[in-house]
């Protein structure tokens, strides 16, 4: 109790809040354009945060993870297009209700039902999260290499091939190999270059591996895609709809309880929660032909799942340390560089830090709600701006943003290197996700691993004889097999 | 292989800093293999009856836009210390913007002296609006001429 009073004091003040509410802000402007991501959305705004107090600066990005996923339903209903993947299952029905003339109408139900998810969510992390972190101060070495191992085993298997999957966490786990060994001192594949004797810095690899990369590919795609036109799209009175998606609360509550519980299985991600609770709600309904010519319900079903995914994508993240999907990665990337390492000590040393972000992720989806309420005709109009423009801008965020951790221009070459990266892996679909989460995990594999096998004298059986430890491993190993066979199963369905 | 060259030894049971870069490498090569048989094989089953693809226009647009805009990130992050922040930004918003207008069937009303005139204007002014803003307003420290404080 005395940790959430310290956390009230630190999260409302004003500049706390302003920091919040701008950080939502720019996440909705964000999730409105097709094309950028949540987790470029966090990662572009990254340096903002290196001189705030954490909870300022976790605060402003966990705002802009709100407002992206609820921003994609803007051009989701606009135009057909999700503004992000998790907005896709939106497209179903509110596209349809906007072409009746009702725009202003999904999107209302779209904003009340992103809220009540969000809030849903926040409620259960604040609930689980603490108990969850309290089971896991009972990790020692080999448990954390375990849960590591894991981590990238569940989150390579969301890949388009688990083996591709698996290629990119390897990447990851040996380009955190560079720099010097965190047992021994000795350094690792540095070519005498002084930026790279503490490691590869974690900014330029992400917005390298989530900003530039998606901007190259958006060049590509530019002359591919045809130039979005909203400028003849007429939008209704676009205030919150409470009492229609109250009516819908069968629907809100199963579409909230399976996006947080999505979320909260690394790997899963937000495309998969919408279309779950789009499908149990079509299941439930007494009318399901309608699903699909714009009918409330499917709006409810997917906004309030993909924006309760996030509550329930930082359990994991905040008692473990280990990120759900690609967004909650770099926000995870971003809480490091803050030089806070999420897992449960973080919960027995900086309770009132850790209960300083629950608020902030409430006091986030309320500025979501005001700002959707009150500015939704600024986000159709942000559709407007043309596509070359923002690609430029967004370059320019990158190299600033980079050049700014410490002035080491090193780190914008690193940045265009891991840009590159990026684009291929998605290019063929390695993914970039797994790559972030192999750096991370990484030193926290090899330090664990060698010091468990320095405290049992060498025997690799301390792997497999703590139950703890056993049971990540062999859950791992079961969701690789499982995915090796679905994938297989897939693959011979298809031909 | 340069993971063979690392020095350092175990101790007391633990593993040499050679191991972990080394385990991995492995790791990749043996996916790496199985990953590129499986490539070969589709590409030979799918080639049997299949047309040899053709360079259009369309096709080779894409690629030399994607070159020409990651050669001007390369070119301003080699002039970005020397030219200072805010010519070098103008210069990249200017020809990645005018790239991509150039490249693009449908874009070629742009290019018009006002056109240019006004994408000129627009980059400058962009850029020493990013300036302030992060210099003054967030006070990190950017290259400059020491024209004027830009």
């Amino acid at each position: 109790m005395a940790d959430y009073l310290d956390a009230f004091g630190l999260v409302f003040q004003g500049y706390v809040l302003l920091a919040i509410a701008g950080g939502t802000l720019l996440g909705l402007i964000m999730g409105a354009l097709p094309g950028l991501t949540a987790a470029m959305a966090i990662a572009l705004l990254l340096p903002l945060t290196f001189g705030m107090p954490p909870v300022m600066g976790i605060g402003m990005l966990l705002g802009t993870l709100c407002g992206a996923i609820a921003g994609g339903s803007v051009s989701a209903t606009l135009l057909n297009i999700p503004g992000t993947p998790s907005s896709v299952a939106t497209t179903l029905d509110a596209f349809p209700m906007a072409r009746k003339g009702q725009a202003g109408r999904a999107l209302g139900i779209a904003i009340v039902a992103s809220f009540l998810g969000g809030i849903f969510s926040a409620v259960v992390l604040c609930v689980l999260a603490p108990p969850i972190a309290e089971f896991a101060l009972r990790f020692g070495a080999p448990e954390y290499f375990a849960l590591s191992i894991f981590g990238l085993v569940i989150i390579a298997s969301v890949a388009k091939s688990l083996i591709k999957g698996l290629v990119a966490g390897l990447i990851g786990l040996l380009l955190a190999t560079v720099g010097t060994d965190p047992i021994a001192g000795v350094t690792r594949f540095t070519y005498g270059n002084y930026s790279l004797l503490t490691g590869i810095n974690l900014l330029p690899a992400l917005i390298g591996l989530f900003a530039v990369s998606q901007v190259l590919a958006d060049v590509v795609d530019y002359f591919k895609t045809e130039k979005a036109d909203t400028s003849k799209t007429k939008l209704d009175k676009a205030a919150p709809r409470w009492l229609e998606v109250i009516r819908s609360w069968k629907v809100l509550f199963s579409s909230s309880v399976i996006g947080t519980i999505v979320g909260a299985i690394p790997g899963a991600g937000g495309s998969i929660a919408s279309f779950l609770s789009y499908d149990q709600a079509k299941k439930m309904s007494k009318t399901p032909e309608k699903f699909g010519t714009g009918h409330p319900e499917g709006i409810v079903a997917s906004e309030s799942s993909n924006n309760s995914l996030v509550g329930g994508s930082l359990i994991p993240m905040l008692t473990l340390g280990v990120p759900g999907e690609a967004a909650t990665a770099v926000l995870m990337g971003g809480l490091m560089i803050q030089g806070i390492r999420p897992g449960p000590m973080l919960f027995a040393e900086q309770g009132a830090i850790i209960y300083g972000i629950f608020i902030a992720f409430f006091v986030a989806n309320i500025f979501m709600l005001m700002f959707q309420w009150f500015g939704i005709r600024l986000f159709v109009k942000v559709l407007q701006i043309p596509r070359k423009l923002l690609m430029a801008m967004i370059l320019v965020f990158c190299v600033i943003g980079v050049y700014a951790v410490d002035s080491d221009i090193f780190n914008v070459y690193l940045m265009l290197g891991f840009g590159v990266l990026g684009y291929f892996l998605n290019k063929y679909g390695f993914g970039t996700a797994p790559v972030i989460l192999g750096l991370i995990l990484g030193p926290i594999a090899e330090s664990n691993l060698r010091r468990a096998l320095l405290q049992s004298g060498g025997d690799w059986s301390v792997f497999v004889m703590r139950p703890i430890s056993l049971t990540f491993l062999a859950v791992a190993l079961i969701f690789l097999v499982f995915t090796y066979w679905q994938n297989t199963r897939h693959k011979t369905l298809l031909t | 292989m340069e993971s063979f060259s690392i020095r350092g030894s175990a101790a007391g049971g633990s593993l040499p800093p050679a191991f972990f870069p080394k385990a991995i490498c492995t790791l990749l090569l043996v996916l790496l293999s199985v990953s590129l048989l499986k490539l070969i094989y589709a590409t030979a089953k799918h080639n049997e009856g299949c047309q040899e693809a053709s360079f259009s226009r369309g096709s080779v647009i894409p690629v030399v836009s994607w070159l020409v805009v990651f050669l001007l990130l390369v070119l301003y992050a080699v002039v970005l210390e020397p030219l200072g922040y805010v010519v070098s930004t103008a210069l990249l918003v200017f020809s990645v913007v005018g790239t991509l207008v150039m490249l693009s069937p449908g874009d070629e009303s742009g290019i018009s002296a006002k056109g240019i005139a006004k994408l000129g204007a627009f980059s400058m002014i962009v850029s020493l609006l990013i300036f302030f803003l992060f210099s003054q307003g967030f006070g990190i420290i950017l290259p400059t001429l020491g024209v004027m404080g830009v």
